[in-house]
């Protein structure tokens, strides 16, 4: 029911912990007092005597005092308890990252992204409940019970040790039920998400839907679906709601058992009314922290669902990485019999070797799967598993640290991630110290400064992921963050793809222009934006299957210029309409 | 915009939606306040047979301890039920509202979701089926139970002293009413804040992690930490506040049952001093009012969320309840397709014209440009096609025929549609190109992507056409799910294809594949080609230009 590993986690923590559990417990104090006040009080009318001026005033300044200190326990322990979660969140959010940025960008290689997504956001803040509220009253529901056995002790041995007794049945009827439902519900709740997904989607292609005719029949699969689910979930909360059914029991028949006993007592003149009072009013303290943990339980279960996965995440070994440096100023690129595998038996690349001089403009091109983005993976580090030699400069790239490569090549993909925030902030991730100056220069050279003045200048904001911006603006910023960047080697991955053919061209005129300072390797499945290269490399099925540059491989008939007049010949009809608007 | 409804009748009109299970809801209702007397009366009853007791009535004391047991057992066994019967009503309504919702959409659509904020209002609309299972499964009965549980309870005190009912309605309503809407306004501005802020959190969260690739790519990874504690410790700020503005909240509503507690023993003291009442009667109301709060102080956390539910209610209702743009028509005619005309047709959404007097033929085979600048009104005139909507003035036909006298169903037959961004559902390849025609056989299905020229492509993928495009990711670029929108469209095997620029998102030469499987049907099809790009001049027979509402 407790982690002993989430709790090594927050040493810090504890003493926080435990001044909720002392809150709660002076709470329970004031009320003892409190009831002890009433039951003197009615005790003396029992009797049939009147109250007092003086008993009456006692009996105020206890309901005071107890009101008092309540209200203080209650305001203290919900403020500590909220420090102690956000903490503890801060805290476990802090040391994810970190872990992630030593396990470098090759963590993707260990870790499912969907997974450390969901650990990061949600499941951090699902912990919120296990270490706010649960952890507290876990202690607390230990405490309650044996401080009023204790005093109740002194009122009727018979009905405090028949309470106890009851006591410790709550949590065993939580564990065996929770035992059951936990394998049931893990199942279901992947489905449930699964059905808001699924009338989402319904929602986002109605349009298509209605167009075909296939709205109704989605319909009634998307029902029959949720019916199906619905008997699924009644069944898994029928289970819990036993849990819940047999603590209630637990607790009234507990309550009322002590109530007989007591009353028992009093006709078997033990017992006088004050004591009997007080049991019948206390019994069910003993039970209610129990019963709000379980309450507090399911909760809870989510939380440490999710720190199973948290600390999965934080062991993940981490790989001893390069500790060398690039040193040459502008390296070149030399691949040496490279092999990769991504599953250890079909070979992605297979005994590659090209090379491209230091300055050089070269291209590679290939149909998709033949191996072109495993390639842009290893050379910028990402992928360091492979056999064969792959150098930049002098250095071996895997002996490389990723700082020292991360200062020399910079990629360039297709989908480059851009931040919520403003312009300049995604500028100022590739150059913290870029001036103004610098980056509107940065942003003329992709052509999207004439835009972007229009807007609030670098003070643009873009919304998470750059989802305000159209995708040739998107890759026309990811570009110009990486030339701010101004390193030695670029590397371009498909960097044109998924974009309008005006963004292209424009894209690939600054590639170009970059190409005379610096080396640049681009790889592309349009064999047109490879033309101007010095060198292209043709591959197909990890292996290097042509080279040379565009009027060599034309000359050679080969794969390449088959491959070069069909691209041309589908591009025909967009060429025309453009030929005859110019 | 529409009248906005009052709140009593949002919540009126929202209960009447439910009728089905109007029967589950009483019978939860029941069992909850039968469930809260019963643990109420373990301590009244406790006390009463200790006044028995005192008596020396032992032989009534033993009846009363039997009482005690049975409920005891029965509050757990009642409260199972309750719970029951809630969740029960909880799942139901989720997929009756949700069934409900869609089926109003469809009815709406695709007029209604081809406006310009489509993404915000499917949200919207699905956040807003969340908080109406809030409101039915968790709101309704719990006040039922406690205004039930709470007039038992007053006849109880009124039986013996009406002063004790006085004393405990007044604490009845300040702790189940007074308290929780007085403290709903005092913290609603903290707690907006703080769960905008949370949102806003996340979004950053998530972003981070999207972008770790690119983080680490260019070293940003200290900047990003210290901004992640900065933005955490705002949020922690803000969520202070409202902890704290909760803390007393809670401490309040715990003061003022207290202080009810009190106020009803000092009643009792003073009545018993005047004879009004005997010794039975002070214990029996003190502890009655003690044991008595559970369900009042349930209803405390529920008026936080009261104002976003009855919006989101009033929105699910204007959908409901919204009139679709165009009738589906049912008894005109069938109608085999023989070439389309727009004639003279003028058409203003509300009140911004967008086509005036705009003429288009479309012959049998063949493919029609419409190009013009973003906004002149090109997509508006394909929809007029597809009879989204109807023109003002002038009339649109199909074989010569009014579309307004042809069947809805015939339409569609004989027209399929491609659009910017083609949508995927979460299943197979095949099941997706099968959405074009749902009783289609393999070999069709294959034989439009073929058409497609995406055939090649899908046997490229490990498990072919059964491949799930959701397992896919990223592996399947902008134009291959076009050319799978392609393929969908010829399996329907309309003569019509409508595009509604189908190659804006792609570059060159993926634009040019698409371009190409166009050529190679154009005998066969009535094509109309939607598009800013001067390409598309380039493949069209004839092309004309929408420009603000006029062709040229």
């Amino acid at each position: 029911m407790i982690k002993t590993k989430l709790i090594g986690l927050v040493r810090r923590s504890r003493g926080a912990i435990a001044l909720v559990v002392l809150s709660q417990w002076v709470r329970l104090a004031a009320n003892i007092v409190m009831v002890t006040a009433v039951a003197g009080a009615l005790r003396t009318l029992a009797g049939g005597e009147t109250l007092s001026g003086k008993l009456l005033l006692l009996l105020l300044a206890a309901g005071v005092l107890a009101a008092a200190v309540r209200y203080g326990c209650d305001v203290f322990a919900s403020n500590i308890s909220f420090r102690v979660s956000a903490r503890v969140k801060k805290e476990l959010r802090g040391r994810m990252y970190e872990k992630l940025t030593r396990l470098g960008s090759s963590y993707s290689e260990k870790l499912r992204t969907s997974e450390i997504l969901q650990v990061f956001v949600e499941g951090v803040d699902q912990l919120e409940i296990y270490f706010g509220k649960y952890l507290p009253q876990f202690f607390y529901s230990m405490l309650a019970p044996v401080t009023l056995f204790v005093l109740l002790s002194f009122v009727s041995l018979r009905a405090a040790v028949l309470l106890l007794v009851c006591v410790p049945l709550i949590p065993l009827s939580i564990v065996a039920v929770q035992k059951i439902a936990k394998r049931l519900l893990a199942n279901y709740w992947g489905k449930y998400t699964d059905l808001g997904d699924t009338f989402l989607e319904n929602l986002q292609g109605l349009t298509t839907l209605k167009i075909y005719r296939a709205d109704g029949e989605k319909h009634r699969v998307m029902n029959e679906k949720a019916e199906a689910f619905r008997k699924i979930t009644m069944r898994v909360l029928t289970m819990q709601l036993n849990s819940v059914t047999v603590m209630d029991i637990i607790a009234y028949g507990g309550s009322a058992a002590g109530v007989i006993v007591a009353v028992k007592e009093v006709i078997e003149g033990r017992l006088d009314f004050s004591g009997a009072f007080l049991i019948i009013m206390l019994a069910a303290d003993f039970f209610l922290p129990l019963r709000a943990l379980g309450s507090f339980f399911h909760v809870a279960m989510n939380g440490m669902a999710a720190s199973d996965k948290l600390f999965a995440i934080l062991e993940t070994e981490e790989e001893p990485g390069g500790t060398r440096s690039v040193e040459d100023e502008t390296p070149s690129i030399s691949v040496e019999q490279l092999s990769f595998s991504y599953d250890g038996s079909r070979k992605a690349l297979n005994n590659l070797s090209l090379s491209v001089p230091a300055g050089g403009f070269a291209a590679i091109v290939g149909e998709s799967g033949c191996g072109k983005s495993t390639l842009a993976a290893v050379l910028n580090g990402t992928r360091r598993g492979y056999n064969g030699s792959v150098k930049l400069g002098s250095k071996e790239i895997r002996d490389v640290s990723e700082e020292s490569l991360n200062r020399f090549v910079t990629t360039v993909g297709c989908g480059s991630h851009l931040f919520g925030g403003t312009v300049r902030e995604n500028l100022q991730i590739a150059r913290p110290e870029a001036t103004e100056d610098e980056m509107i220069d940065a942003l003329r050279q992709v052509r999207l400064w004439a835009y972007l003045s229009t807007q609030k200048g670098l003070d643009t904001v873009l919304s998470p992921a750059g989802a305000n911006f159209s995708g040739g603006q998107r890759q026309r910023l990811a570009l110009a963050r990486a030339l701010l960047h101004d390193t030695p080697v670029y590397l371009f991955d498909e960097a044109t793809s998924n974009i309008d053919p005006e963004s292209e061209r424009d894209i690939l005129s600054v590639i170009r222009r970059a190409a005379g300072k610096r080396t640049v390797l681009m790889i592309t499945h349009r064999l047109e934006n490879a033309v101007g290269a010095d060198k292209i490399f043709v591959l197909g099925d990890g292996t290097l299957l042509e080279e040379g540059s565009h009027a060599q491989l034309l000359a050679q008939k080969g794969v390449y210029a088959k491959m070069y007049f069909s691209q041309r010949e589908l591009e025909k009809f967009a060429r025309k309409g453009e030929g005859a608007d110019a | 915009m529409r009248n906005r409804r009052s709140g009593l009748r949002i919540m009126a009109r929202l209960i009447g939606l439910v009728k089905p299970l109007a029967g589950f809801m009483a019978l939860a209702v029941l069992l909850g306040v039968v469930g809260f007397l019963c643990a109420i009366s373990v301590t009244v009853l406790g006390s009463a047979a200790l006044l028995r007791a005192l008596d020396g009535a032992a032989l009534l004391a033993g009846k009363i301890f039997v009482c005690l047991g049975v409920f005891a057992v029965a509050r757990g066994l009642l409260h199972y039920g309750e719970q029951a019967c809630n969740h029960y009503i909880a799942f139901k309504l989720l997929a009756l509202i949700r069934d409900k919702v869609f089926a109003a959409l469809r009815r709406l659509a695709p007029a209604r979701l081809e406006c310009r904020d489509k993404g915000d209002l499917i949200s919207m609309i699905t956040s807003d089926i969340e908080l109406l299972e809030v409101f039915y499964a968790h709101t309704i009965s719990p006040i039922c139970i406690a205004i039930l549980t709470s007039a038992v309870m007053l006849v109880f005190f009124g039986r013996m002293h009406p002063l004790f009912a006085l004393v405990a309605l007044l604490a009845y309503l300040t702790v189940g009413a007074a308290v929780p809407l007085l403290s709903a306004r005092f913290v609603r501005r903290d707690g907006m804040a703080y769960r905008d802020g949370a949102g806003a959190f996340s979004g950053f969260l998530l972003d981070t992690l999207r972008g770790l690739g690119e983080t680490l790519r260019y070293g940003d990874q200290n900047r990003r930490r210290e901004e992640m504690n900065r933005r955490c410790d705002r949020l922690n700020e803000a969520g202070r506040r409202l902890k704290r503005a909760e803390g007393h909240i809670a401490a309040v509503t715990d003061t003022v049952i207290l202080f009810f507690s009190f106020v009803m023993l000092l009643c009792g003291l003073a009545l018993a001093g005047a004879g009004k009442v005997d010794f039975d009667g002070v214990l029996l109301s003190t502890v009655g009012m003690m044991s008595s709060f559970g369900p009042v102080a349930a209803l405390s956390g529920l008026t936080g969320n009261l104002t976003h539910t009855l919006a989101a209610g009033d929105r699910v209702l204007s959908i409901l309840e919204e009139a679709p743009v165009v009738e589906e028509i049912k008894n005109g005619k069938d109608i085999s397709f023989d070439g389309m005309a727009c004639e003279n047709i003028t058409f203003a959404y509300e009140e911004s014209p967008v086509l005036r007097d705009f003429s288009v033929q479309l012959p049998e085979t063949g493919i029609i440009g419409i190009t013009g600048k973003s906004g002149a009104g090109k997509s508006t005139a394909l929809r007029l096609l597809m009879r989204f909507w109807d023109p003002d003035r002038g009339r649109v036909t199909m074989s010569g025929e009014d579309l307004r006298r042809i069947n809805t169903d015939s339409l569609r037959q004989n027209q399929s549609l491609v659009t910017q961004e083609t949508v995927l559902f979460h299943d197979t390849i095949a099941a997706n190109i099968l959405v074009g025609r749902q009783n289609a056989s393999r070999e069709q299905v294959v034989q439009a992507a073929k058409m497609a020229a995406i055939h090649d492509f899908i046997l490229t993928l490990p498990k072919g056409y059964d491949t799930d495009v959701g397992e896919l990711g990223d592996l399947l670029s902008d134009g291959e799910k076009q050319r799978i929108g392609l393929a969908r469209a010829f399996l329907s095997d309309a003569p019509m294809l409508l595009l509604d620029e189908p190659t804006s998102n792609l570059d060159s030469l993926n634009e040019g594949r698409i371009l190409a499987v166009l050529d190679r049907v154009r005998s066969k099809k009535s094509i109309v080609l939607v598009s800013h790009r001067p390409s598309t001049k380039g493949i069209a027979d004839r092309s004309c230009t929408v420009s603000f509402g006029r062709k040229s």
